[in-house]
């Protein structure tokens, strides 16, 4: 009966967890690529994109019209910029002792050419650090 | 690269970190652009702030795979992705 119940509640759950994942496809329409909103920022034209827990960002324009109509539209306060998600997650992170320290301003990441600073969408449980250099 | 495609990239698990010990900034860039790396950086200004500079060696390449506590699991390539795969 438990297993029952608790089947019941996962499927319950499902229309949720689709709720912000969707196709999305490039200004050219030549490509697409699965993905989850995780945060739009109007001001800066900045989009964050979740797949398999890994973050992704880019500006608007690189998105189709559609896409670009979809996220005036569906962006909310959920998936804003410092939502109920990130605060989520950044409290997993305080909780830990190397996440704790990668905080805002640590890390960096590849973006349209240049560094801009990464917060994590996710907590993880493992870290695999590679130190390296180019020379 | 191929590693991280196949073990790390959408695994919910585990985060790759890029601890640079490039010198400066303009180094670290370069490179990044020219490989395409997708995974998040801590730069040389970081290191401190980062926690993660108690790990480093006196060589590189090197790997170290560690728990959120910050205890070491394996050290090493392919050590660190073959314990990848059982966690």
């Amino acid at each position: 009966m438990n297993k029952i119940c608790a089947l019941i509640f996962c499927l319950s759950l499902l229309p949720v967890c689709k709720l912000h994942s969707r196709t999305w496809t490039s200004a050219d329409g030549q490509q697409t690529f699965e993905g989850k909103l995780h945060s739009y920022n109007k001001a800066t034209g900045n989009v964050k994109v979740v797949k398999g827990m890994k973050q992704f960002s880019f500006h608007v324009d690189m998105l189709s019209g559609v896409d670009r109509a979809w996220l005036e539209s569906h962006a909310t306060e959920e998936n804003k910029e410092g939502g109920h998600d990130s605060a989520r997650v950044l409290k997993e992170l305080e909780g830990q002792v190397i996440g704790s320290k990668l905080k805002k301003g640590v890390l960096s990441k590849l973006d349209g050419g240049k560094f801009v600073d990464y917060t994590m969408s996710f907590a993880p449980k493992y870290y695999l650090v590679y130190f390296s250099a180019s020379w | 690269m191929e590693s991280y495609k196949r073990k790390i990239a959408d695994n919910d698990k585990v985060e790759f970190i890029h601890f640079s010990l490039d010198r400066t900034p303009d180094a670290a860039l370069a490179w990044a652009k020219k490989e395409k790396f997708p995974w998040p950086h801590v730069m040389a200004d970081k290191h401190t702030d980062s926690g993660l500079k108690k790990y480093m060696k006196r060589f590189v390449p090197y790997y170290m795979l560690v728990d959120a506590d910050g205890n070491i699991l394996a050290e090493g390539n392919p050590a660190v992705f073959d314990k990848v795969d059982s966690l």
